[in-house]
């Protein structure tokens, strides 16, 4: 863009008209040509969004299936799809790229830049990430679901063992998708290290800056502090702390992998290294939950929708990073691993780390999005039906596990006694499934009837 | 009027107890440990489920006070102070002697397993379980189920024939996966004559993985004896007892 020489306010004039061109939307189907964070952040979340559901109508499914012994809802065949596709879904589809979404469109703004320095590369990542997802579900049109579990093992997953193309369907869409979460991160490391704005030195950038930084992963605990701070009224307490026990997260869960590989018989010396390493994880995870309770104690806190996602959050969150800690306990995890108490593990894990998140930073952001004031009885609704249903599924599901079912197990038979725990947890899941129907139901109400208010419903003084 | 009530709702708590304690008990537990590994690991879920009661209950009320009372009513804390007390401090200590116990369980599950008494070899097949029991000269051979001498310390190897399987026997033992070119080894006990049922942890695919299982029969010496000279020998000269790679107790 050359600016125009004839005096600093038309050059300025000039610049901005170009900037404003490029990152302009074009209308009509010309639209999908969108170069700007704010659209190009928004298709990542309703996306990943898309994928939540059907991840979470395939896990309906298995939970319909397991309600019964000897059940026939699906064969083995569509169980192991089932697995499957909803391990790779929710993991690949929904909790990575919903958090980077929620980075592009929220990093620019947060850091005073007029838009992310590499544009075209957003756009890129996006269409990698929608064609990536779309190539993976496509092997439902060919009768070849991927269906070897979404760690693809081998030999389970070689030529031998798994001869179709399921395999190629999954490698192949896997592949687009994390060309898109790497494009992605480029872009936001660039994007936090070199065009925030003047003034912002590094120690003063949102909290929420850093944890993009940090890495994916650690995104997910970025975004309850804010939504903690604004809540109370307060600002963050122990910043430098939390910033450090999120840059500490990142850096540990380098040293966690094997923590997968407890049981394949490697030295008990290197298990016990491995096992320090995850045990390690709780130190900065209780600095970030304890430094929210201080703002939360220290503020006057309103309890309105975010906030109440942020607090069934603390509750499910300390409850998997207990559980973090037992599975950790080398001789304890020969006993569980593999079996359904890992599964609740991980999905307390999850579910508290990014579900609950997001939909938190959902209600918190909405307003700023349709300056529109959300629903509080139908938030609210939805946020109790999903936090009774994910307790009931998953508490019970930890004994199911310690009386000894596998993971990834299509059937059992009625004489194991896993019955009526089963059968607990499919009520329960069907339970979570309600709640996320009211959410929908809200949000939709909220874009077409919402109260008009202005943007900062929450009476932030900072878009965090 | 009320009486039947309450003693049908008692009775219903009582069946709900049952239940749950015949829920806990199983061919199939971990919380029916039938040997001492199981055992060991046992007593670690019951110290780390009581000590992370207490640290969730704490956690919450915590997190519930500062929401729920009224700022009026209530000093204000030091954030920092709670920060570093509850994030470092606390966990510091509590992780290094949970550490310090794991890794000494670990090492009482090592000294256990030091002198076995006997070997049985086991093979993990998609999708059944061959299980060998090696005689001078040649072995025993049967599937999907395993006999063992009550009150014997056993070794067992675990050779793959395929994919990745895992060997667990919950009332008895941790798992041990079975993975292709490799030996494992894995030691166990078992200290009560009875029957118990083990099944393949690891996904191997197709229809079988869900009921890839074996029974596990605990009996005295004898009765094991008789058990096995009833079988036939197959001959396998000069392969009687070959090297195991070392792998975990």
């Amino acid at each position: 863009v050359s600016a125009a020489s004839s005096g600093e306010g038309a050059g300025a004039r000039a610049l901005h008209e170009g900037l404003t061109r490029i990152w302009g939307n074009a209308p009509g189907w010309r639209s999908l040509s969108a170069v700007n964070h704010t659209t190009v952040g928004m298709r990542f979340i309703v996306t990943g969004f898309v994928f939540f559901l059907i991840g979470g109508l395939l896990a309906m499914l298995m939970r319909s299936q397991l309600a019964w012994s000897e059940n026939d809802v699906l064969d083995f065949q569509a169980y192991n799809e089932a697995f499957t596709m909803h391990g790779t879904t929710m993991m690949f589809l929904f909790a990575v790229p919903i958090m980077e979404g929620f980075a592009v469109y929220l990093i620019p703004k947060m850091i005073g830049a007029r838009d992310l320095p590499l544009p075209r590369l957003g756009a890129y990542g996006y269409w990698c990430y929608l064609f990536g997802g779309v190539l993976l579900y496509s092997s439902f049109l060919f009768d070849a679901v991927p269906d070897a579990g979404w760690f693809m093992y081998v030999p389970l997953t070689d030529r031998t063992y798994s001869p179709g193309l399921d395999v190629d369907f999954w490698l192949l869409g896997i592949t687009f998708v994390e060309i898109s979460a790497v494009s992605a991160a480029v872009e936001l490391i660039v994007s936090i290290l070199k065009t925030r704005a003047p003034g912002m030195s590094i120690d003063r950038m949102p909290f929420f800056a850093w944890g993009v930084l940090a890495a994916a992963f650690a995104i997910v605990f970025a975004f309850p502090p804010l939504i903690v701070a604004t809540s109370a009224g307060r600002p963050l307490a122990s910043y430098t702390l939390s910033v450090l026990a999120i840059v500490a997260i990142t850096i540990l869960s380098f040293g966690l992998w094997a923590h997968h590989m407890f049981t394949v018989g490697i030295s008990f010396l290197t298990l016990s290294f491995f096992s320090a390493a995850s045990m390690a994880v709780a130190i900065p995870s209780g600095i970030l939950i304890f430094s929210w309770i201080a703002t939360l104690r220290n503020g006057r806190p309103r309890l309105e929708t975010p906030l109440l996602y942020i607090l069934g959050l603390v509750f499910i969150f300390v409850l998997g990073g207990l559980t973090g800690v037992m599975v950790a306990l080398v001789p304890f995890d020969w006993q569980v691993h593999d079996t359904h108490f890992v599964v609740a593990h991980m999905h307390y894990v999850l579910i508290g780390g990014v579900v609950f998140p997001v939909f938190a930073a959902f209600y918190y952001w909405l307003p700023l999005v349709t300056a529109r004031a959300p629903s509080a009885n139908l938030g609210r609704l939805a946020f109790w039906l999903m936090f009774v249903g994910f307790n009931v599924t998953f508490l019970i599901i930890r004994l199911t596990g310690l009386v000894g079912m596998p993971r990834r197990v299509f059937t059992y038979s009625a004489d194991m006694g896993w019955e009526w725990m089963n059968l607990v947890s499919t009520v329960g899941g069907f339970v979570l499934a309600a709640g996320t129907g009211v959410l929908i139901v809200d949000v939709l109400l909220h874009f077409l009837h919402g109260r008009r208010t202005d943007g900062n419903r929450w009476k932030a003084g900072t878009l965090e | 009027m009320s009486l039947p009530l309450e003693s049908s709702r008692s009775s219903q708590a009582a069946a709900l107890c049952l239940m749950l304690l015949a829920g806990c008990a199983g061919p199939q537990s971990v919380l029916d440990p039938q040997g001492p590994s199981a055992r060991l690991i046992y007593e670690t879920w019951v110290v780390m489920l009581a000590g992370g009661t207490v640290i969730l209950v704490v956690v919450t009320v915590l997190a519930l006070y500062a929401v729920l009372r009224s700022p009026d009513n209530r000093g204000r804390v030091n954030g920092k102070a709670l920060a570093v007390g509850g994030g470092i401090v606390f966990p510091v200590v509590v992780l290094t002697a949970l550490l310090v116990y794991g890794t000494q369980v670990g090492a009482a599950l090592r000294v256990a397993s030091a002198s076995p008494a006997m070997r049985i070899d086991v093979v993990g097949h998609q999708w059944w379980w061959e299980v060998r029991y090696p005689l001078a000269g040649g072995f025993v051979g049967v599937t999907n189920e395993l006999h063992l001498p009550v009150g014997e310390t056993v070794e067992i190897t675990l050779r793959s024939a395929d994919v990745i399987h895992s060997f667990w026997v919950p009332n008895l033992a941790g798992k041990v996966d079975l993975i292709p070119g490799r030996v494992n080894r894995l030691v166990l006990r078992a200290d009560r004559p009875g029957r118990l049922r083990g099944q393949c942890a690891e996904f191997c695919g197709g229809d079988g993985h869900a009921r890839m299982t074996f029974e596990v029969i605990v009996e005295p010496r004898a009765e094991f004896e008789r058990w096995l000279a009833m079988q036939p020998v197959v001959a396998q000269p000069g392969v009687a007892s070959t090297d195991v790679a070392q792998g975990r107790p």
